[in-house]
């Protein structure tokens, strides 16, 4: 059809005069169903296809005006305008497919990468070794028996359950304070609270061989910390 | 100046060695390019006929020697890659449907043109196009062929009359609506 159209010139008129009746019967509510959809996204989707129905619809109009007929209603064929979400889709829509694959999975390894850096830092025994410890009512490790974590190249840290000892002040929250054999000390954030205990998790690259103390701090919702008495001792091999 | 009429000259040469028939021929192939355009729903169709001519004389020079055929199917192709492309970089706006939509009868800028554009029509004209667009349905088919017999005519050449006048009267409203924004933009920019 469409090479009939560019050789015969009777084809083309009779073409027109086909695409003017589609025009009028749509405008004049002549079509009901598939057929009107099929109208609106197909034979209505370019301007110059708009343009004659609505240059029908005003046709159909003074027809009426002059037989006298009231012109009950005016057609007005209406371009809606289209909202972000309709604008995007169509956007996306019209992209090439090998565009629309690349562009998904440039999305999938951000939305990956995101998520994974964001992720809540667990940490697993596979790459952290765990350990567990009790408060012992002394401050000094003498005398006690005190675990040992041992530290290989492919551990990525240590992985600390503290048990809470059955009374403490109620708080909500816990600064945990690591002690080394020099004496100084940092916080370790806690990874993890359990009714019973909380966990910490140091890197391995940020703790060597040697002695540890943890205390332990309840932090009262004014600020004010006050020391849980005992400490928790561990060893690093 | 030589140079620009050059490409267009080979191709009314390679559409027809007959210049009259080579202009015609042209003519019929770029109305039938914007046809093509339009029933496939790219706006801006006479802009991708024109590139679509442009594209043939501008590969005629490596073409025209071992190219056997219609010219016509040579366009065809060309028409038709050109709608792929079209369809992909469509404007966002364009591919909403359109919604046909029932308001109180308030005079449209086209039924406007539309009054205007008929008033310059003879008499019967303007009667005979607006006589054959009175009805739907069943009511229409009788009426148009009692509107045939009445003008001793065939209902196929009535058809093509009526459509003659329509399509005048096409342009002049068009023209009407593109006049009277350019003289809304005039008073915008003066008020």
């Amino acid at each position: 059809m469409e090479l009939r159209l560019l050789t015969d010139p009777a084809f083309a008129e009779e073409f027109d005069t086909v695409v003017d009746e589609v025009a009028d019967e749509y405008v004049g509510n002549e079509v009901e169903g598939a057929d009107r959809k099929r109208i609106e996204e197909y034979f209505l989707q370019s301007t110059e296809r708009q343009n004659k129905a609505r240059f029908a619809s005003a046709l159909l109009e003074a027809a009426e005006e002059r037989s006298g007929k009231v012109a009950t209603k005016a057609r007005v064929v209406v371009i809606p305008k289209p909202d972000i979400i309709e604008r995007a889709t169509s956007f996306w829509r019209e992209r090439a497919f090998a565009l629309r694959v690349a562009t998904t999975v440039a999305i999938l390894i951000i939305v990956v990468g995101v998520v994974y850096l964001n992720r809540p830092h667990t940490y697993t025994s596979g790459n952290y070794a765990s350990l567990n410890l009790t408060i012992t009512a002394s401050d000094r490790a003498s005398g006690i028996e005190t675990k040992t974590v041992k530290l290989s190249p492919v551990t990525a840290g240590i992985r600390i359950e503290l048990t809470l000892p059955d009374q403490i002040p109620q708080s909500s929250n816990y600064r945990v304070e690591l002690m080394d054999e020099q004496q100084a000390s940092r916080n370790l954030p806690v990874v993890e609270r359990r009714s019973q205990s909380l966990v910490v998790a140091v890197p391995a690259n940020e703790i060597a061989h040697g002695s540890y103390i943890i205390h332990l701090y309840a932090v009262n919702p004014d600020g004010s910390e006050q020391r849980i008495r005992g400490s928790y001792f561990f060893n690093v091999d | 100046m030589n140079n620009e009429k050059e490409p267009f000259e080979a191709l009314l040469e390679w559409l027809d060695p007959d210049r009259e028939k080579a202009g015609q021929y042209y003519e019929v192939i770029r109305t039938g390019l914007i046809r093509i355009f339009v029933s496939n729903g790219l706006c801006d169709a006479e802009f991708y006929a024109d590139e679509a001519i442009d594209r043939v004389m501008k590969r005629l020079p490596e073409i025209r020697r071992d190219y056997v055929g219609d010219p016509a199917k040579y366009f065809h192709g060309v028409g038709r890659n050109l709608i792929r492309e079209g369809r992909r970089r469509r404007e966002v706006a364009t591919d909403v449907l359109p919604v046909l939509v029932w308001s109180e009868p308030e005079k449209s800028e086209t039924s406007e043109c539309l009054s205007k554009c008929l008033r310059l029509l003879p008499p019967d004209k303007q009667e005979l196009v607006l006589d054959y667009h009175l009805y739907k349905g069943r009511e229409k088919v009788n009426h148009h062929r009692e509107m045939a017999v009445e003008l001793s005519i065939s209902e196929g050449a009535l058809r093509t009359r009526v459509h003659h006048v329509r399509v005048g009267l096409e342009k002049c409203v068009l023209q009407c609506i593109k006049h009277s924004g350019k003289n809304k933009k005039h008073l915008e920019s003066h008020s």
